[in-house]
């Protein structure tokens, strides 16, 4: 029913979809700051390059460059966009945790713990 | 003045950051550098830019391969190239794994023998070849004409002495003869004895001259004249804390046999173990003719018992045959009838004390030649035969 889907980690996921969430203006800083305030972890700038340029490679994300800005001393930005393949996986990896979430019976898993 | 962030953390990022990244990279950074001077101070800001740039230097995967066009960035390094060729090697050994770990056990046993043999031919090829004049120095025998020649590892007492005397292109010449199952003690000065030990095979007599030949290291004790007078020895350091313990063996006495006293006036280091003449006391020759007793200046004289060792050194240039020739001229002076026609004297080079069967030597030269054989074997084997099992698969 379902093709082999490609495989992605965590970090890499959330990445995914903080780009998504920042639509057109996903960049580096943007993407760094945007994680913090969404999921309260602070990575480094480094980090969410590198997880970028594999999201790159596996064909989930395109990017061109943007207008050079003097908030960043006249250099320009690289903007990321999820392809077609990176949302389908998304999608895919929503799927599956939805299915197995609605296999769970209320009662093992309660949301608050006493 | 706007704040800028560290001259030398941009060096640095410039430097190492690949070209095609750097635009994007730097300037994520400064965009982060401005907020945090906004947000904190210039010295927060230049401490975060820091640890930005040093974020970049550790290894990510992904962070070189960003799937950019290829223009972008033509050259590949070096490294790349050999990164590749890496690559592909552990991909393959890793794809024949089973053969991988037979070929890599076989070459590392293969290769620890062979080099463990090497190891070992080495060794026992430097047997008596430390000597400063190893290589003009022999070792005198007497071969023993009956019916049959029966070689002997010694020669008559006297001959050292005349050998020494009469011939000046012998540089120096030393007689030595070897102790079996005598009891060395320890005495306690009243009267009686601390402690004994039964010696054999590491002790001597032997002449001052024994240090011109064989190279020694003197800890304390003068090497000419410590074996000049009867009843004086020379101790290893191994021997000397056997005897004495921790205190100073100089001018102590040892108890020979029940029958003489030895007085302590040399300390050596030990003799290294590639030597046939590894001694740890060398008592003085004069003190033969002490232990022997009654008759044993006459004894020392006799050229019919063979019973000294002989080793000697020839000045530089001398050649071999000038030794050879000489021994028939001694025959016919010193030997009588008989003895003449049964004694028969010869020279053996000393770095080859140990590789000569017939008198006595425990590695002859073909046992070694074939132990490398077998160690070259044993290297060069695995090699041709993973190649060959290579050559089966394709």
């Amino acid at each position: 029913m379902r093709m082999k889907r490609m495989y992605l980690g965590e970090f890499e996921e959330v990445v995914l979809l903080t780009v998504a969430v920042l639509h057109a203006g996903a960049y580096g800083v943007a993407i760094t700051d945007e994680l913090d305030r969404q999921t309260g972890r602070s990575v480094s700038i480094s980090a969410v390059h590198a997880a970028l340029h594999r999201l790159q490679e596996k064909g989930m994300l395109t990017s061109h460059m943007g207008e050079a800005t003097a908030e960043r001393g006249g250099r320009r930005k690289r903007l990321f966009a999820v392809t077609v393949l990176g949302s389908r996986t998304l999608h895919d990896i929503r799927a599956v945790r939805d299915q197995l979430w609605n296999a769970i019976s209320p009662q093992t898993l309660p949301a608050f713990s006493l | 003045m706007t704040p800028t962030p560290p001259r030398w953390a941009d060096r640095l990022l410039e430097w190492f950051c690949a070209p095609h990244l750097l635009e994007e990279v730097q300037g994520d950074l400064f965009e982060r550098f401005q907020h945090d001077v906004q947000r904190f101070s210039s010295q927060k800001a230049r401490q975060q830019y820091v640890r930005g740039v040093l974020g970049f230097l550790i290894p990510r995967r992904g962070q070189h391969r960003a799937g950019l066009p290829a223009d972008l960035y033509p050259k590949p390094d070096l490294t790349d190239m050999l990164q590749n060729f890496v690559n592909i090697s552990l991909r393959n050994l890793w794809r024949n794994r089973r053969i991988t770990a037979v070929n890599i056990a076989g070459l590392s046993v293969g290769l620890a023998g062979g080099i463990m043999l090497f190891l070992l031919v080495t060794y026992l090829f430097s047997f008596d070849r430390y000597h400063a004049n190893a290589d003009r120095s022999y070792w005198i025998v007497t071969d023993v004409h009956h019916e049959t020649v029966q070689p002997t590892d010694a020669t008559p007492r006297p001959l050292g002495e005349v050998l020494r005397r009469d011939y000046p292109f012998v540089e120096s010449a030393v007689r030595l003869d070897n102790i079996f199952g005598r009891v060395i003690s320890v005495p306690d000065g009243k009267g009686r004895f601390l402690k004994k030990f039964e010696e054999s095979r590491n002790l001597c007599f032997t002449e001052p001259q024994f240090f011109d030949v064989f190279d020694t290291q003197w800890l304390d004790g003068n090497k000419k004249t410590a074996l000049i007078e009867p009843n004086t020895v020379v101790l290893s350091e191994r021997y000397a804390h056997k005897y004495f313990g921790h205190a100073n063996p100089m001018g102590r006495v040892l108890r020979f046999d029940n029958k003489t006293d030895l007085t302590v006036t040399g300390l050596i280091r030990n003799l290294p173990s590639n030597t046939k003449l590894r001694y740890d006391a060398l008592i003085s020759y004069a003190t033969v003719p002490v232990v022997l007793g009654e008759g044993g200046s006459r004894e020392m004289q006799s050229w019919g018992n063979i019973g000294s060792m002989c080793f000697l050194t020839l000045r530089e240039g001398t050649p071999f045959m000038q030794l050879l020739n000489a021994f028939p001229a001694i025959q016919k002076k010193y030997l009588n009838a008989e003895q003449a026609k049964t004694l028969e004297f010869c020279a053996i080079p000393l770095g080859e004390l140990d590789h000569d069967p017939v008198h006595g030597g425990r590695t002859p030269r073909p046992i070694l030649y074939s132990l490398i054989i077998v160690g070259l074997a044993l290297v060069v084997a695995p090699v041709s035969t993973s190649s060959t099992s290579l050559r089966l698969r394709h």
